[in-house]
């Protein structure tokens, strides 16, 4: 249990949820400015560099923020070039996204301990 | 008698010590992994002191007294003594026989926030000019929810603010009271990449955190406020890592100088050159092709995100990637053309109403590498005496930088390193001179890209060979080394603070302007060293008129403010603004006054706000009244 709470996909489930949460029902103040900072700089990437496994820890830290960062940038703008700019409905979309990959990693975690699945992901 | 019973308690004391550190190590597992252990408790005092003289010296700053000196001429001597003695404490980690990851990893933390997160905790607003615009146009974006690229040449490159944009809108409160956080938060970033660039380089510890360190206190050039530029370096030393990491190496098809037949005899020559490097390749991180294919679409992903957020940056990678396909350093020989295909769409595309009306702007310094160089060094040698003492410090940082990774380039070749990927990345960014000034800053940049090169180079001289341990005289060469360069950073990068950092009053200056001008108004000014274009980015002309009022010439201001097109125009003169114009015109104070009253006396601008910062005049004689 422990193992879990301080595991990337409950990180990312939790974060999303708190977020949106907060986005959503219009609260403002610190935790939402916290939350927020905290998932545009982590979650995507942490939802996209994670299922990857790649065996090294630096790597995977220096590389989740710059690719949620760029997440962000391109998903922004596809949905502004797209003339729908709303930055509720991206959050929504992220979250969705972060939400997905981090129930597939709770999923493979779970198989993987219940040896049905090997360490390459097959 | 007195001997023996003296080394009888001598053996007892030091056994009784070895019993206790025996029984504390057996009590807690994990205590041998503790730097303290195994004999770094000094650099760690040391560390600690520092943070805590720091924190206890920043309350004693007094930012409205600097001078052209910037910072420095405000820092109390407690400061300084913190720097001397994270500086020993680096030293002393360095110097251990076995050096502390984590210990190494603290003080660049440490230095980080010593020295890029000082404003951040001194300053009310955030500083810097362009910071502002930037405010302005991610306001624009939120408040408009697109982009005009007839604006200007940043809505052509939008990227960085359609990302902050969002973010706010995540966060649901204003960007200001976070911004002045960017120069801490960006050099964190940096340091993640850059541990893995210099890894894939070599295996020694004292080696890249040496780097780490000579890149933090080499970063004077400033660019990593909130800006685009701040975000895609990270970006660029995020795709650099990824490459060295998975695809450094010969590529398995034919060799490249091989394409081109009749071979001819600069073919022959790059042959012999690469089988030179060859000599000494980079070492291959074990990788599957699974992860390889991965790491090729996180790195593409990357670029994607950089090519429409900043118009220089992109350039800068694809040089740095076509140089290291060029001598075989990397094995994706088609990932430029990919590169340069997407820069080129992007162009093309998107950016193609900015460019059609500045084409003559972009492309006239192409080629004219004279003209360049003098408006990135000569045009910047002028103003008063502490300005060109700051300016020649750059000048002399920058060279001594440069001098020292020369000199590394020779250390290292001589001992067998074939340092090539690092020396190709250190002199790509140079070609970028020839394009552009960038408005004289390209030297600026070239520096910026080219510095985690140069650093590392210049590590590599000051460490002997990774199987030798430092000697006294190594690491006292390497905490002067590293002392000077600190001293000169505090010079080059604070050294335009005066002008750089705004109040509170200077903001209320520009709020009062906002509330009252009418959209389309003129707002005139002598620099654009004030907060300015942070709402109604495109609804105002902001317009400087330096050398107007520098020559105190009122005549040709007022030709310029007035016209039917315009139906307010209003000057606004700040302390910034003041300060830069007595930096770079050497202008002494009573200069405001005589200014003052010659505008007065023409009888064309009267008051209409003033504080203990601003002044701002309105100009009467346009088709709507000024408010007062």
């Amino acid at each position: 249990m422990t193992t879990f709470l301080i595991s990337s996909p409950f990180l990312l489930m939790l974060s999303s949820l708190v977020l949106v949460t907060l986005v959503f029902t219009g609260t403002q103040g610190s935790l939402r400015v916290l939350t927020g900072f905290f998932f545009l700089a982590i979650c995507p990437g942490l939802a996209i560099v994670k299922p990857l496994k790649l065996n090294d820890r630096v790597m995977e830290w220096v590389l989740i923020p710059s690719v949620s960062l760029a997440t962000c940038t391109l998903s922004a703008a596809l949905l502004l070039y797209s003339g729908i700019w709303s930055p509720k409905l991206l959050l929504a979309i992220l979250v969705s996204f972060c939400l997905a990959s981090g129930v597939y990693q709770t999923m493979t975690a779970q198989l993987r301990k219940e040896g049905q699945y090997d360490s390459n992901g097959q | 008698m007195e001997v023996i019973r003296n080394n009888n308690s001598f053996e007892y004391v030091s056994r009784t010590i070895r019993r206790i550190i025996a029984a504390v190590t057996r009590a807690c597992p994990r205590a041998s992994a503790l730097p303290v252990a195994r004999g770094l408790l000094l650099p760690l005092v040391l560390s600690a002191v520092a943070a805590l003289a720091w924190v206890i010296s920043l309350p004693r700053i007094p930012l409205s007294l600097m001078n052209d000196l910037g910072l420095v001429s405000v820092l109390p001597t407690l400061f300084f003594a913190s720097l001397f003695l994270l500086n020993a404490s680096f030293c002393l980690a360095l110097a251990a026989s076995r050096p502390d990851r984590r210990l190494l990893l603290l003080n660049l933390v440490l230095l980080i926030v010593m020295l890029h997160g000082v404003m951040s905790f001194l300053e009310d607003i955030p500083r810097f000019g362009p910071t502002w615009r930037h405010i302005g146009i991610v306001e624009y974006i939120n408040r408009t929810g697109s982009v005009d690229a007839r604006i200007d040449a940043y809505f052509n490159w939008p990227g960085f603010f359609i990302l902050n944009a969002f973010v706010t809108g995540v966060i649901g409160a204003n960007l200001i009271d976070y911004i002045s956080w960017a120069p801490l938060a960006f050099n964190l970033l940096y340091l993640g990449p850059l541990w893995i660039i210099y890894s894939a380089f070599t295996k020694d510890l004292r080696l890249i955190s040496l780097a780490l360190w000579f890149f933090f206190i080499g970063n004077w050039v400033g660019q990593d406020y909130f800006s685009p530029q701040a975000l895609n370096y990270f970006f660029h030393l995020a795709i650099l890592s990824i490459l060295l990491r998975w695809f450094n190496g010969t590529p398995p098809a034919r060799n490249w100088a091989r394409v081109g037949r009749p071979e001819a005899l600069w073919t022959r020559l790059l042959r012999k050159v690469q089988s030179a490097m060859a000599a000494n390749p980079l070492k291959n991180e074990k990788s599957t092709p699974f992860s390889q294919a991965c790491m090729l679409m996180v790195a593409l992903l990357l670029f994607l995100a950089m090519v429409p957020s900043h118009q220089l940056t992109p350039f800068n990678t694809l040089a740095a990637v076509t140089g290291l396909i060029l001598f075989n350093r990397l094995s994706l020989r088609w990932l430029p053309v990919i590169m340069a295909l997407l820069i080129a769409l992007w162009i093309s595309y998107m950016s193609v109403a900015y460019l059609t009306g500045h084409i003559d702007k972009l492309l006239g310094h192409v080629g004219q590498l004279g003209s360049s160089l003098d408006d990135n060094v000569t045009a910047r040698l002028r103003g008063s005496d502490q300005h060109i003492f700051i300016v020649q410090l750059r000048l002399l940082t920058t060279l001594g930088l440069w001098f020292l990774a020369f000199l590394g380039v020779g250390r290292r070749w001589r001992k067998g390193h074939r340092d090539i990927s690092v020396i190709l990345l250190a002199i790509m960014p140079f070609p970028l001179l020839g394009l552009q000034s960038y408005g004289g800053e390209m030297m600026l940049r070239i520096y910026f890209f080219a510095l985690p090169f140069t650093a590392f180079l210049a590590a590599a001289f000051c460490l002997p060979s990774q199987s030798m341990g430092l000697s006294r005289r190594n690491t006292l060469l390497i905490g002067l080394v590293a002392l000077v360069l600190a001293g000169a950073f505090l010079f080059a990068r604070y050294g335009n603070e005066r002008m750089n950092t705004f109040t509170l009053a200077e903001l209320e200056g520009m709020n009062f302007v906002y509330q009252t001008a009418r959209p389309g108004s003129l707002l005139g000014t002598a620099t654009f060293s004030l907060p300015h274009k942070f709402v109604n980015y495109e609804k105002y002309t902001f317009r400087k008129y330096t050398n107007e009022i520098y020559a105190l010439d009122v005549n040709a201001l007022i030709e310029q403010f007035e016209g039917p097109s315009i139906p307010q125009a209003y000057l606004i003169l700040t302390r910034g603004q003041k300060a830069h114009v007595e930096k770079f015109y050497g202008v002494e104070p009573w200069f405001w006054d005589a200014l003052d009253s010659a505008l007065l006396a023409s009888g064309r601008f009267e008051v209409v706000f003033v504080n203990e910062d601003t002044i701002i005049y309105g100009f009467t004689g346009n088709s709507d009244e000024i408010v007062q």
